[in-house]
């Protein structure tokens, strides 16, 4: 993501510059909403979470710091709201027939759809904040540091904290064996 | 048993963190140790899988829906510095070029309501670099419908602002460029400032047709300069 751009944009928001939100919008939805999606595997409350991490950033737009990035601190919003939606739902639904059609493609692809729904499962057999570090490092390409700045936790926590996550996933995925 | 260094520098290399002068450390112990191999082959596998995870589409309509979402606001004071000088001026001298070059273009199409610009609005916006980019607003006087109308943006992607009371649920359809957006207007007491995208690559003139259950209520037209 570019920095000074969002910098620029922010500022512009807080000039009343409804436009320059728009293009915030614009330029975060898509990670948004992926984030979310990877965090509740559930379309309809991945909607609602992005809907409410844009709205509290507008509300709070005030009292972003500037001297962090602004995309860590919308991260950091969209994951609090995923894991709040999480608790308050405390489901985690199995992947929609429309889902499955839309991954499901010529007989080719039926293999490697159904590689990637494994892999999703698994995923949601995690707890919460393993699977939050599991989606900023692989998801939002979010650097050690970045994800450091979002969780509010040190660097050497991120990491065990990853490490521990992905044998989870590991042991999920194929029982104790190798992959 | 590998120790916490080892299990790091496995990572790292996943991770594409690995410091430079590591990866002779990270070599040496995957050519030495058959558990370190072993551990770095399925991190990079499961690495692999994560990644090949198709991505998901935003819903169509998300961002609209947001944007109608948003209570939005004038301008707000920060608590911090945001943005430095080199970024300020630049910014400034783009929004005076940008006043000096907006017409306000405004037909009345001979519709029931009152319909004008609001001149104190438009001289407000045409030089201040804390406004943003300016647009004429059309001002509706209507028994049922009162407030303004205004278009904001860049060509690559406007929006419409509503900023109207409305005694009655009120459909409006924006003709722009060819393109028909429906936007649906609440019913409100006071005025309520909704926000919605507009779609279409219009010249220099948005058509607006008003309905109330059905029945139009009457035409405008709101200008810009493209």
């Amino acid at each position: 993501m570019n920095e000074e751009a969002d910098g620029r944009l922010v500022a512009r928001c807080c000039e009343g510059d409804r436009r320059a939100f728009a293009d915030l919008v614009s330029r975060y939805q898509k990670p948004i909403y992926n984030a979310a999606m990877h965090m509740l595997h559930h379309t309809e409350d991945a909607r609602d979470v992005t809907q409410t991490v844009f709205l509290k950033a507008y509300e709070h737009l005030d009292d972003y710091d500037p001297k962090f990035k602004f995309y860590s601190w919308i991260y950091r919003i969209a994951l609090n709201e995923s894991i709040n939606a999480l608790q308050r739902r405390h489901h985690s639904e199995p992947l929609t027939e429309q889902e499955r059609d839309d991954h499901d493609g010529p007989d080719d692809e039926v293999g490697s759809a159904q590689a990637s729904r494994r892999v999703q499962a698994a995923l949601m057999t995690l707890r919460s904040d393993y699977r939050a570090v599991i989606v900023l490092k692989h998801f939002l390409d979010s650097s050690y540091e970045d994800m450091s700045e979002i969780l509010g936790i040190p660097d050497k926590t991120v990491k065990s904290r990853l490490f521990t996550a992905r044998q989870a996933l590991k042991e999920a995925l194929n029982g104790h064996g190798r992959l | 048993m590998l120790d916490e260094r080892q299990i790091e520098l496995i990572h790292a290399d996943v991770d594409g963190e690995l410091a430079a002068g590591q990866r002779g450390e990270l070599s040496r112990l995957l050519l030495a140790d058959p558990e370190a191999r072993a551990l770095h082959d399925d991190m990079r596998r499961l690495s692999g899988m994560l990644e090949a995870l198709p991505g998901f589409d935003p819903p169509a309509g998300l961002e609209n829906t947001v944007l109608e979402s948003i209570p939005w606001r004038a301008a707000t004071k920060r608590k911090t510095p945001t943005v430095g000088w080199r970024h300020t001026l630049p910014r400034m001298a783009a929004a005076a070029a940008a006043g000096a070059l907006l017409t306000a273009t405004l037909y009345h199409l001979g519709s029931p309501f009152g319909v004008d610009v609001d001149g104190s609005e438009l001289s407000g916006t045409m030089a201040s670099p804390a406004v943003p980019a300016a647009a004429p607003v059309l001002r509706l006087d209507l028994e049922q419908v009162k407030g303004t109308v205004a278009v904001m943006g860049s060509a690559a992607k406007r929006t419409i602002e509503f900023d109207v009371a409305t005694a009655v649920p009120v459909e409006v359809v924006a003709t722009a460029g060819g393109v028909e957006n429906v936007y649906r207007l609440e019913a409100s007491t006071g005025k309520v400032r909704r926000s919605f995208m507009l779609e279409g690559l219009p010249d220099n003139a948005v058509d607006l047709e008003f309905y109330s259950a059905g029945t139009s209520l009457g035409r405008a037209r709101v200008g810009f300069q493209p």
